[in-house]
């Protein structure tokens, strides 16, 4: 099944999951969505609409949905004004330059957007690599790649999300 | 230029900005400005946007992870100094401190729940901690000395501080092998056994949390996770989520079903695994998915000798070769049978797995060898099919048919779905995807079709007494919802529906006195069967059935837990409606026969309804509007009983119960936000005017028809395409000017009588299954319209007005014989009058 129709089922689910994931902030380092998709897998089991025979659908699935969140979550955040109170928590150890308690998520997410038209293959690896957690190895299994190409596809991507949000005059948007 | 080529620019722009930005990469950095200029070949736009992107690389290299957090003031600890931090625990900070007051010299270990953690989550477990630590004295676990609460408020533990090193790295720099790497397990295995034996769990056992000191002594850290076996057994969410370390944890654990001694079993096994092999027995413990798989099905450990590298070997101080021979024959199973994902397989207690452990230390046969041989006997392969959730059995069968069959039909799904409500099954919403593509019928019925031959497929298989026919029973449930719930969207194979009822109510039968899901799985068919049964005018198997199923509703309300919903309602409320559904059966079984006994029977059982949700509404405020709710059908069974005798007394009590839903259900006018509220209290208000018109009560009908107008207008301006909506509004006025014609201002009533049968369809566009009750309907109008052309002298106009009845109501099944009995007898009364001219 397509991502759009999954969506609606598993969403609520995750967003009760991750805002109260995300408040206790227990780890001072990176965010570590492990425990958070674990609780998603186990919370759709128990919805009785698990087993999914497709395995890379699913976790892409919740790759996407774990981004959403964070976007959620940020927008939450931004609309609270709670910005200020809340600690820098770096999205990944490849990327601590992006908050995850601000708008540096928001402003990925419109820029995965735009690079969704361009190179959906990216915005994948950024899904699985950063926003889920997996390691290069799991996410050059799931999209049928190398690892090689993982490397080499975060590389350009993250320094690409770099420019786009610190940089000023930054690169043109695509479209 | 038209956006499609725009768009082709773009990706081959990236794709160039892409190979160029790689190249630059190769190149040595002092060379990069000018490989790119020359890759770019002119185009300046290009050259500027590689360029961004390598000073974009080169500047994300230099951001470091962002700094620590500031520690806790020093000198906040009562008589405590600290001196450095020495570690970040599973929720706290640890810090070497040691007492400024002179008296002892000792050196402790001060943990604090640090600044940006504090919250009351945490403050609770540190005082389990506290208590439970402080029951605890073992020389392999660390002593509890003080505890208090600091300048700062945060709550703090002071305890024995532990010189050594996490016992795995303790292993790895002494190169141990692997006979004294049990060894050094032993006294862990005597310290957890220990608090078992005080009834405590610890739930969290890691290396990180076995530190062995410089002599090689085991000790026992961190019992923040621990749980006290007397409170409760389900893991709650909150303690779930604290677990910081899926790696060592239990299935139940990650399941969050109850904890036993033998969760910390699991844990020592997967620990004692790492010790001798130097790997996770599942894979790579840093990728989220072997987690997840873990927790729901049988994820066969690797065999030890197969995870050994050379690395390994070296730290065990032996061969790669002689390492493997090791690690097969007993020690293997032993470790399989602590880790296994079944607890009731597993080693019950510490005890016995420690007494494998030493009885192989000794050279003597383990338990856990013979085990594994009982377990190859056929029987009890047959069982462990059977080992998965059985729910996610079922939704396997039900979402595989549903895939497969979508997939023959080569659909590819590309729309949203807007879904109101989340729907329990998986294969509904596949369904109503399908639904909504042309023609798909067909592919709606095979889906469903599939589905229910591989459930009977499973059934027919499923072993006698097991837990499948249970979760079966829930399957049959969902199933023949699909195919034809009652009042709601379903593909219309009502037969089948039943069939798939009946077989979920027949597996459901013999659920045990507390088995609450089965029980639920009962009720819920029991219930939907007499709804079909209803429909189908079969009042007595109906009101048998629901008889029946009045117990076992009745045992979920009383003594399942509180929070236990059956259908997305709290039992307590499932229990009441129940006995609201068996006086419906009732009241349609009266007014089909239409004997005042049978009224007599609907009205108990309403009143009986009534008074259980009066007396359950103290203990769960959330049913206050059950009372409301069938007090109206009181209403409705005494009106029953008034037309049935023409004894006015009836209406009048009826409007006391309509009046007493009205205050149950409208208490402030217009506050009630969704429309279904607005709705139900304005029926509500519509029915009170009729029974009041009907008790010959005009001037107190006419405001209650008015309030009911009102809501009726505002609902129906608000939702012109609802045809109920505007049904509804078309009610209101009927009640309106019935209103008036008891309270004999015939002139306002027809006006308002005109207005509904304005509203109303053709007669001959009413379909004999008349089930918007139109014919219903126009009986009312015409007869209220009736009388009050009566008695403004237009009998002509009211003969008129009844033959135009007669024509709905002739022919709809939804109309009773007596009702157009009733319509003759007035039409020949009215031409025994003299024409007047109107």
């Amino acid at each position: 099944m397509a991502f759009q129709e999954l969506a609606p089922l598993v969403y609520p689910h995750l967003r009760q999951v991750a805002a109260a994931y995300l408040r206790r902030e227990a780890s001072a380092n990176t965010l570590q969505p492990t425990a958070l998709v674990n609780e998603l897998y186990l919370k759709l089991l128990q919805q009785r609409n698990a087993d999914w025979s497709d395995r890379a659908h699913f976790f892409t699935f919740a790759a996407k949905m774990m981004r959403r969140i964070l976007t959620d979550h940020a927008r939450t955040a931004k609309a609270d004004k709670r910005g200020a109170d809340l600690p820098h928590v770096p999205l990944s150890d490849e990327v601590p330059w992006l908050n995850v308690n601000g708008d540096d998520v928001i402003d990925v997410n419109r820029a995965l957007d735009e690079l969704e038209k361009l190179d959906p293959r990216k915005v994948r690896l950024v899904e699985l690599r950063y926003f889920l957690g997996c390691t290069v190895p799991e996410a050059a299994a799931l999209l049928e790649i190398s690892t090689a190409t993982v490397e080499r596809d975060l590389t350009m991507v993250r320094s690409w999300l770099y420019a786009k949000l610190r940089l000023p005059g930054s690169l043109a948007p695509p479209l | 230029m038209n956006p499609h080529e725009v768009a082709t620019l773009t990706a081959e722009r990236w794709r160039r900005m892409e190979s160029i930005f790689h190249a630059a990469l190769e190149v040595e950095e002092s060379a990069r400005p000018d490989f790119v200029f020359r890759s770019c070949d002119g185009d300046s736009v290009l050259q500027g946007e590689v360029e961004q992107l390598l000073l974009a690389f080169h500047e994300a290299q230099q951001i470091k992870s962002p700094p620590a957090f500031a520690g806790p003031q020093r000198g906040a600890f009562g008589e405590y100094r600290i001196d450095c931090e020495i570690g970040a625990g599973g929720m706290g900070t640890v810090y070497l401190a040691h007492r400024a007051d002179g008296q002892f010299e000792q050196k402790v270990a001060l943990k604090v729940v640090s600044a940006h953690l504090r919250s009351q989550f945490f403050a609770e477990r540190f005082r389990t901690e506290r208590q439970i630590l402080a029951q605890l004295n073992h020389p392999n676990i660390t002593r509890l000395l003080d505890g208090g609460v600091s300048a700062d408020g945060d709550p703090y533990l002071v305890m024995e501080y532990v010189d050594g090193r996490p016992i795995h790295q303790f292993c790895d720099t002494r190169q141990l092998p692997v006979a004294d790497r049990i060894r050094l397990l032993l006294p862990v295995c005597s310290a957890v056994e220990y608090a078992h034996r005080n009834l405590i769990v610890h739930r969290d056992l890691k290396p990180g949390n076995i530190f062995v000191t410089s002599e090689g002594v085991p000790k026992l850290l961190d019992f923040g996770t621990a749980k006290l076996l007397l409170t409760g057994a389900t893991d709650s969410a909150t303690t779930r989520f604290g677990m910081m370390t899926p790696r060592y944890a239990s299935p139940e654990q990650l399941r969050g079903e109850p904890i036993t001694t033998a969760t910390d079993v699991y844990s020592l096994g997967v620990l004692l695994y790492e010790l001798v092999t130097g790997a996770w027995p599942f894979g790579d413990p840093q990728s989220p998915i072997t987690g997840l798989e873990r927790a729901i099905k049988d994820v066969e450990p690797a065999r030890p000798s197969s995870v050994i590298t050379d690395e390994a070997a070296r730290l065990r101080s032996e061969s790669k070769s002689k390492l493997g021979r090791l690690l097969e024959g007993d020690l293997s199973s032993v470790l399989k049978k602590a880790i296994d994902m079944d607890p009731r397989r597993r080693y019950s207690s510490v005890e016995h797995f420690s007494g494998d452990l030493q009885r192989y230390l000794h050279g003597e046969p383990v338990l856990a060898r013979r085990q594994t041989l009982f377990y190859r006997s056929a029987r009890f392969a047959q069982r462990n099919r059977w080992g998965m959730t059985a729910g996610v059995v079922l939704s396997a069968v039900l979402a595989f048919t549903a895939l497969s069959a979508l997939q023959q039909y080569g659909r590819n799904q590309q729309r949203l779905v807007q879904v109101r409500e989340l729907s329990e099954s998986y294969l509904t919403d596949v369904l109503n995807e399908v639904g909504k593509l042309p023609g798909s019928m067909k592919a709606r019925l095979l889906i469903v079709d599939r589905a229910r031959r591989n459930l009977d497929r499973l059934l027919a298989d499923a072993p006698r007494d097991s837990d499948l026919r249970h979760a079966l029973a829930g399957a049959y449930l969902q199933l023949g919802d699909i195919q034809g719930r009652p009042f709601t969207v379903s593909i219309g194979d009502t037969a089948g529906a039943l069939a798939s009822y009946r077989k979920a109510e027949a597996l459901a039968a013999d659920a045990g006195p507390r088995d609450w899901d089965l029980l639920a799985i009962l009720v819920r068919a029991r219930r939907t069967i007499a709804q079909i049964e209803i429909r189908g005018n079969e009042y007595p198997q109906a009101m048998a059935l629901l008889q029946s199923a009045l117990p076992p509703a009745r045992r979920l309300a009383t003594e399942a837990p509180r929070e236990f919903k059956i259908d997305g309602s709290p039992a307590a409320a499932a229990y009441v409606e129940t006995n609201g559904m068996l006086g419906n059966a009732m009241l349609s079984s009266a007014n089909a026969e239409y004997t005042s006994t049978a009224f007599e029977r609907a009205l108990a059982q309403f009143r009986r309804t009534v008074a259980m949700a009066e007396e359950l509404q103290a203990a769960h405020p959330g049913m206050a509007h059950l009372a409301a709710k069938y007090s109206q059908f009181v209403g409705f069974a005494l009106e029953g009983l008034g037309d049935l005798t023409g004894d006015r007394m009836y209406f009048g009590e009826s409007a006391i119960a309509h009046r007493r839903t009205v205050e149950g259900l409208c208490k402030t006018p217009d506050s009630q936000p969704a429309p279904q509220w607005r709705r139900t209290c304005g029926e509500a208000w519509g029915e009170l005017s009729w029974a009041l018109h009907n008790a010959g009560d005009g001037e107190q009908a006419i405001p209650a028809a008015g309030e009911a107008l009102t809501r009726m207008e505002k609902l129906a301006k608000e939702e012109p395409t609802s045809a109920e909506a505007q049904q509804d509004l078309t009610i209101a006025y009927m009640h309106m000017g019935a209103a008036e014609n008891a309270a004999a201002r015939y002139r306002e009533a027809i006006g308002h009588l005109r207005m509904a049968e304005s509203r109303m369809p053709p007669v001959v566009q009413i379909p004999a299954n008349d089930t918007m009750g139109a014919a219903e309907l126009y009986l009312s109008i015409y007869r209220e319209l009736a009388k009050s052309l009566e008695q403004t002298h237009n009998t002509v106009g009211a003969a008129k007005v009844l033959e135009e009845a007669l024509t709905a109501a002739e022919g709809r099944s939804s109309v009773a014989r007596w009702e157009i009995a009733d319509l003759h007898r007035r039409l020949g009364r009215l031409s025994g009058q003299p024409t007047h001219r109107p």
